[in-house]
């Protein structure tokens, strides 16, 4: 059976994808606030 | 072990998928794109004769951003061959090798559905449907089926990019009637000429990738004829809305004149068979878009103010 190779990034390649890792969260929470607000302004009775 | 090295300056397809940062993602949104189709997407919700929850006003924005550019991404997936060989194209994230297609595939599909489930959840199913249906258009009928098959590509596929003040209407309203129809139709006669005018200074760029554009299959001159015809169209189709109560005498003088300025312009473009006023014509087209559906929404302001007032 073949063994994965393991992937080492570079300082630069390290610093994109904890850059990647950042927006990733941040769209995430933006996505839980977006439903949390819709949630209480259809609660409120808005149309 | 696998070495991976990201390169500070990039050319085409020497980067790695490692280098992508978030901006390459938001690149494959089609920003700009997506600014303009929001912009037309809000006139008609705002032109819409009912009030709205802002919050849900907002929200019904963002679900047609967000669904414009899952569909922009998409195309760019599918594209990568061609946009590699355009020089307009080939610094795109994809064919610059700093996003694995699979990626931009997946990331498009997910921003599309998640658009259209929060416009469904969130505003109407309506206005959710018609999202759906113009995600569908581009993905589907103007990017995979007629792009590379047929010179009327964009004047079908360009139906796409009439559907957002309709999506804009319906979800102020739930109700598409023969006002929203007529938003529809101003964007849909206005993208041949505007498309063809761009595809005149970049005929060569089309021909090269194989693209059957009008100006590469039909030739520049019989491009220009009908970019003519559809300026002409778009003269009366332009001040419909004013005569289905969707506007008022602002909007009726403002899309008159718009109207003649770019048949003009049109003129302009046979007259003078250069690149220069292919661009100029090209330039006007988006001016044109941006000034009728502000002055829809000019027109509209006092009404919805009163009515958020009321």
């Amino acid at each position: 059976m073949l063994k994965p190779t393991p992937i080492h990034l570079n300082p630069e390649a390290l610093r994109r994808q904890k850059l990647r890792n950042w927006a990733l969260f941040g769209v995430l929470m933006a996505f839980v606030v977006l439903i949390f607000i819709i949630s209480i302004v259809k609660m409120m009775g808005g149309h | 072990m696998v070495d991976i090295t990201a390169s500070p300056s990039l050319t085409a397809g020497q980067a790695h998928y490692s280098d992508a940062l978030p901006g390459d993602y938001i690149t494959l949104l089609k920003p700009r794109v997506m600014f303009l189709v929001v912009f037309t997407g809000l006139a008609g919700l705002v032109a819409a004769p009912t009030s709205m929850n802002p919050i849900l006003a907002a929200v019904a924005v963002l679900a047609i951003a967000l669904a414009t550019g899952g569909a922009g991404a998409i195309n760019m997936w599918y594209d990568r061959d061609i946009d590699a060989i355009m020089e307009r194209t080939a610094k795109r994230p994809i064919p610059m090798g700093l996003i694995e297609p699979s990626n931009a595939l997946a990331f498009g599909v997910i921003i599309s559905i998640a658009a259209i489930c929060i416009m469904g959840l969130a505003v109407n199913w309506l206005s959710a449907g018609i999202l759906a249906l113009a995600s569908f258009t581009y993905v589907f009928v103007y990017t995979i089926w007629l792009k590379r098959r047929s010179p009327q590509n964009i004047v079908i596929g360009g139906a796409s990019g009439a559907f957002p003040p309709m999506i804009g209407w319906a979800a102020a309203t739930n109700h598409v009637g023969l006002a929203a129809i007529s938003l529809f139709l101003i964007t849909f006669f206005w993208t041949p000429p505007h498309f063809w005018a761009l595809s005149l200074y970049r005929c060569k760029d089309y021909a090269r990738a194989g693209i059957p554009m009008m100006s590469v299959t039909a030739g520049p001159k019989s491009t220009r004829r009908q970019m003519l015809v559809y300026t002409l169209l778009l003269l009366p189709i332009g001040v419909a809305p004013y005569f289905l109560g969707a506007a008022g005498p602002i909007y009726l003088a403002g899309s008159a004149i718009l109207g003649l300025l770019f048949v003009a312009a049109a003129i302009a473009v046979i007259r003078d068979e250069t690149d220069r006023s292919a661009k100029r014509m090209f330039g006007f087209s988006i001016l044109y878009l941006f000034l009728i559906f502000g002055l829809l929404m000019i027109d509209a302001g006092p009404g919805l103010i009163a009515r958020l007032g009321g």
